[in-house]
């Protein structure tokens, strides 16, 4: 009750003097300001790899050459050794191997760059990919010379000059029947390599040559499969069918996210750290604004203690006045921090995440901050000389 | 307790018992006695002028009784009850409950309407806020200021904001009403008509005033008149109970 008549007078007196409010709460909205930014871009971020992720597959890990000291020889992982791991293994239900090189490919008078790929039929649906015209490779096509581009390399062709539809293209010299071409791919960080590719059977890129074994193993897990456990298997299976002369590097999803979730760790930790000196200062702020404003009503202070004012009923008011004063901060500094989250999600193309309990932790911080510097100018407030604060001017 | 049945109750205790008040400061080291041991009573219906030049210690007074400030030695019974040995916490009680001030300033906080200054002695006795509007208009209403409730005191002229100011004195219900130089900032007319509602309140309900002053013909208003001088308070001519035991 005397709570709501303090809020009240509060909100008065604050607003008597706004310019003065503002530059006092410049350090807490900044403070606020950045954790809110902070808490609601991580969730943002967070959001997008896991959608990242979800589409790439959870059920999928990805297997790519180690480096050991006796590899230095070997490039890249032999493809039958990996069909081996397969047969052997209990986890894994298909594998995709990918062998790659470069060159250039030719339509017309069109001619790119690209990066050549020979895989299996099941690098389609492995890859989550989808054709944008005609068919993917199948397994009667291995060695025969068919060619699916990938949806950039198909766009360089054409803006080169190649009239479509592209029926044929030159492969490091060599004539190609083009299948069909793929739609952009939705792989996350995988996504600009796919589609700037031109793919091959990869009976047929082994027989080419100048492939370089295996780049990558896209392997596709039994549901029930545990990530944890597959990818134990696969490397014990791998160093005993190759006597520790090459390793292999895992990445699953949830590794991946756990690896993310270590670095925004410490991005969080590094703003906490901003964050908590602008506070610290800004809470300086409002303490100086508390402390003038308890000197410029010292005349008010002895009135209402003459009136009947307990001690505690003084600093209650300027308690109240001091956690509104926050507060008012607090939510300028989260619109701020929730702003920036939309401009830099608007900027890199995201979908803006802004977490409800960050809301309300940063308003408890500002709460936190309004009490912890507004309890010394209260409690001076109150402890003032009743005469000496009546004769005050 | 009203101030009527405090009257009632005169013959067992008087409202105010005043014994050996001393008050003394320390001014660079060296201790200035201002009170040199006041004895006074004041009973219900009492109407008492203290006269004194500036600096008699007549503020001092004026701060004890009002329990804004403690006496350095002496005994001090308000309404019956001892109050130097008091905390904060129920001084400040009984200053809500059993003192109205009067200032010469009015001291009204500028940035509350005259029916909020009004209700501040209830705020701080935790009435309901429809209560406390309730009582603070009756009250405003007395001092011929309903039709101003919603005015801030800049908006009312000198004689007004001592009105809303005697309200909200009033307002508390006290045993006692004490004024310091309550018409010092009015014109001789609105100061006149500033007694003259004293005087009624006095007369028709009761109230004890307790004012100082350095006005000789504004402590002639009251029905018994004291002077300070020395630190000492002693009985000026006039009508009025002798009581001062000096």
């Amino acid at each position: 009750m005397l709570l709501s008549v303090n809020a009240r007078e509060a909100w008065r007196s604050l607003k008597a003097s706004k310019q003065r409010t503002i530059l006092a709460l410049l350090g807490v909205i900044i403070g606020i300001g950045s954790v809110m930014a902070m808490l609601s871009v991580g969730e943002t971020v967070k959001a997008k790899a896991l959608s990242e992720f979800r589409q790439m597959g959870t059920d999928i890990i990805s297997v790519r050459k180690g480096y050991t000291p006796e590899s230095t020889g070997s490039s890249g992982l032999n493809v039958d050794d990996f069909d081996q791991l397969a047969r052997f293994s209990r986890n894994i239900r298909e594998t995709s191997p990918e062998v790659s090189t470069w060159g250039k490919i030719r339509a017309g008078q069109a001619e790119v760059d690209t990066s050549i790929k020979g895989v299996r039929p099941v690098f389609l649906g492995i890859n989550k990919l989808h054709m944008a015209s005609g068919r993917f490779l199948t397994s009667f096509d291995d060695d025969r010379s068919f060619c699916v581009l990938g949806d950039k390399t198909y766009q360089r062709l054409i803006s080169e000059g190649a009239r479509p539809p592209i029926d044929e293209v030159t492969l490091r010299g060599l004539p190609f029947q083009v299948l069909g071409v793929l739609g952009p791919a939705e792989l996350g960080f995988r996504s600009e390599e796919v589609d700037s590719a031109a793919f091959i059977p990869l009976g047929l890129a082994d027989r080419m040559g100048g492939f370089e074994g295996a780049s990558r193993v896209t392997v596709r897990l039994w549901p029930e499969s545990d990530h944890d456990a597959a990818s134990a298997e696969i490397s014990q299976l791998w160093n005993k069918l190759n006597q520790g002369t090459s390793a292999l590097e895992i990445d699953s999803p949830k590794q991946l996210l756990e690896q993310m979730a270590k670095q925004m760790r410490l991005y969080t930790l590094l703003l906490a750290a901003v964050a908590s000196i602008s506070l610290v200062v800004g809470g300086v702020g409002i303490m100086n604004m508390m402390l003038v404003s308890v000197t410029e009503r010292r005349r008010e202070i002895g009135i209402r203690r003459a009136l009947g004012a307990q001690r505690a009923d003084i600093t209650s008011q300027f308690l109240v006045e001091s956690v509104i004063l926050s507060l008012v901060g607090g939510i300028i500094g989260i619109a701020l921090g929730v702003g920036a989250c939309f401009a830099v999600s608007e900027f890199n193309d995201w979908t803006p995440v802004v977490p409800m309990d960050a809301m309300g932790l940063c308003l408890a911080v500002a709460m936190a901050v309004g009490l912890f510097f507004g309890y010394y100018p209260a409690r001076k407030a109150s402890h003032l000389d009743v005469i000496v604060a009546l004769k005050a001017e | 307790m009203s101030a009527v049945l405090a009257q009632e109750n005169a013959a067992d205790h008087p409202l105010l018992r005043l014994r050996g008040i001393t008050r003394s400061f320390m001014m660079g080291g060296v201790e200035l006695p201002v009170l040199r041991g006041v004895d006074l009573d004041v009973l219900g219906g009492d109407f008492i002028s203290v006269l004194g030049s500036s600096g008699c210690g007549k503020s001092t007074l004026l701060n004890i009784i009002g329990l804004l400030d403690k006496p350095t030695s002496g005994q001090y019974e308000l309404d019956g009850t001892p109050v130097t040995e008091l905390d904060d916490v129920a001084i400040s009680r009984l200053r809500n409950q059993k003192i109205g001030f009067i200032f010469q300033n009015f001291n009204l906080l500028a940035r509350l309407s005259a029916a909020e200054n009004v209700e501040l002695p209830l705020l701080y006795r935790g009435m309901t806020a429809s209560a406390r509007r309730e009582r603070a208009l009756e009250y405003l209403d007395r001092v011929g200021l309903a039709d101003r409730a919603d005015h801030t005191p800049t908006q009312l002229s000198g004689g007004q904001q001592q009105r809303v100011a005697i309200a909200r004195a009033l307002v508390a219900e006290p045993v006692i009403l004490l004024a310091d130089e309550p018409t010092g900032a009015l014109d001789t007319k609105v100061g006149r008509d500033i007694m003259d509602l004293f005087k009624g309140l006095n007369r028709e309900k009761g109230l004890a005033f307790l004012m100082i002053t350095h006005d000789v013909q504004l402590s002639k208003e009251a029905g018994r008149r004291l002077r300070m001088a020395d630190g000492m308070l002693r009985e000026a001519e006039g009508p009025g109970a002798v009581d001062n035991a000096a």
